[in-house]
């Protein structure tokens, strides 16, 4: 996928490949902007009986070009597994070559989707000076609430089994919050907000919750919209793992911040009510308190990642104006999660010391 | 040495020639993304290079103090004692930007360290210190940063 030129031809070979039968003909092929991790492109195919479909082509960057490292074989196969789940619509997963020896890198072929993605939907509204309040933000603000809420529901069956699949809570939260102080240890440059937020959210934990299926970057910018009906197609799920339900909405607090509008922003509350009408989850779980303590867990691994980026930059293994520009992706999360800790410890205690003398006297929590 | 135009000015006027000259003969989207992502860099760049040396050689003291201060509260602190030795061994006195990087890194070792001995501690007091020397280290990066959103997500 980085040898542009050649690209048309590659991809006409794999598509033989991988359709024996029948031949087709790349009438187009050009990069996407919009991904910040991997190599997209959309190329437009016709096939000998005269059909023709777009695709879209997701691959890994060159090595030296690399800032957010994921696997390609893991995310096809939480694809495959998804697929067939109509609760979590997403573009088909067409095809993988799972070598690069066609496509030049580890490449999953998926349906091209037409519609805009939500971001694109909410950034227009902005540029029109709609107020956020509007019903267009507001349905806009519901779908997404509905979105992010169907994916903690789905079965844990039917999920790949190399995927981890965590003991229990605690234990899970653990690596997660150690995963901090050890992803700083690799870093050429010592980082004590790291090492401080790994400590205090250990020091801090919130009541816990039954471990669920989490996307991990469930953002505006992942989900297209339908052209016909502007239902939601969730796409980018190399962070798919499973974890605390409050990840994924503690991960868009944190990415709004840096990518506005807000729809949680504009009215936390109603925001978590419905999640919480969507999954039965009682408040004492899903309040601004909890949520803001996994606004700064769910950033630990695409957070390490970035400042890994400007590391392996620092000792020039790699480059490439993504990284230093990132870096400041680096600077909000500092900022956001350290006003986080600040405000946050006396109502995480509090829940937390709620959620125990209930457990003690054997009073159900919703979950 | 010809010292001005003073390196942030350079800079500044690279990123000026980039957003009048370059910029407007760019036609391709992923270029024109880059072209943003250029911009901000050199911004951010231009600001390190005009303050960064007085910026780490201010915080480097204060990590110091700090971290002295909670060895003398938490003598079996692990790993405070070799941090500091680990700065006072490394280039503290040199004043090339490499040499202060370093020195940087290894005094922000030594908070490290302790603010995690006063963590465990619980001690409330130097916690709160650890809290407000971090802040003012983001409070600086904010200032490196200047105003920035993700370009190209959409």
């Amino acid at each position: 996928m980085h040898e542009l030129d050649a690209m048309p031809a590659r991809l006409e070979a794999f598509l033989a490949s991988v359709v024996p039968g029948r031949r087709a003909r790349v009438t187009s092929y050009a990069l996407m902007t919009g991904g910040y991790s991997r190599v997209m492109a959309k190329a437009d195919v016709e096939w000998d009986n005269g059909d023709t479909e777009t695709l879209v082509l997701r691959g890994d960057p060159p090595p030296d070009k690399t800032m957010l490292v994921t696997d390609r074989d893991a995310e096809w196969a939480v694809l495959k597994c998804l697929s067939g789940v109509s609760s979590v619509p997403m573009p088909a997963a067409l095809h993988y070559d799972a070598t690069g020896e066609h496509l030049g890198t580890k490449a999953i072929v998926l349906e091209f989707c037409s519609g805009p993605s939500l971001q694109a939907e909410l950034n227009a509204l902005v540029a029109a000076s709609v107020p956020d309040h509007d019903p267009k933000f507001l349905a806009h603000r519901d779908a997404f609430v509905d979105t992010v809420a169907r994916v903690p529901q789905v079965d844990l069956s039917i999920l790949p089994a190399a995927m981890a699949r965590p003991t229990d809570w605690d234990a899970y939260m653990s690596t997660v919050n150690e995963s901090w102080g050890l992803n700083e240890r690799t870093l050429k440059e010592s980082s004590p907000i790291m090492r401080y937020l790994g400590a205090w959210l250990d020091a801090h934990r919130p009541p816990p919750m039954p471990l669920a299926l989490q996307h991990g970057d469930l953002q505006p910018a992942n989900i297209l919209l339908d052209p016909l009906d502007a239902s939601h197609r969730l796409i980018d799920w190399e962070y798919a793992h499973i974890g605390d339900p409050r990840e994924d909405l503690g991960w868009y607090v944190t990415y709004s911040a840096a990518a506005p509008p807000s729809l949680y922003g504009i009215d936390p509350e109603a925001f978590l009510a419905r999640y919480r009408d969507r999954t039965g989850t009682s408040e004492l779980l899903v309040n601004q308190a909890t949520v803001g303590y996994f606004s700064v867990v769910s950033a630990v691994k695409v957070f390490s990642q970035i400042v890994q980026a400007a590391s392996t930059m620092a000792e020039g293994k790699t480059n490439g104006v993504m990284t230093t520009y990132n870096i400041n992706a680096a600077t909000v999360g500092h900022m956001n999660f350290l006003g986080a800790c600040a405000g946050l410890a006396e109502p995480i205690d509090a829940l937390r010391s709620a959620y125990q003398q209930m457990s003690a006297v054997g009073s159900e929590v919703t979950s | 040495m010809i010292s001005l135009p003073t390196t942030d000015q350079v800079i500044l006027d690279c990123r000026r020639e980039l957003l009048e000259i370059i910029g407007p003969e760019v036609h391709s989207d992923a270029a024109k993304v880059s072209v943003q992502m250029l911009e901000n860099v050199l911004r951010n760049a231009a600001t390190r290079a005009a303050h960064e040396i007085a910026w780490m050689r201010e915080e480097t003291v204060a990590m110091e103090a700090y971290a002295k201060d909670v060895l003398a509260t938490v003598p079996t602190a692990k790993g405070i004692v070799e941090a500091l030795g680990a700065l006072d061994a490394g280039p503290r006195q040199s004043l090339h930007l490499g040499d202060m990087a370093c020195t940087y890194s290894l005094a922000s070792e030594a908070l490290s360290c302790a603010l995690e001995a006063a963590l465990a501690a619980g001690n409330s007091d130097l916690s709160a210190r650890a809290h407000a020397l971090l802040a003012g280290r983001s409070a600086t990066e904010v200032q490196i940063m200047g105003e920035w959103g993700f370009v190209g997500r959409g």
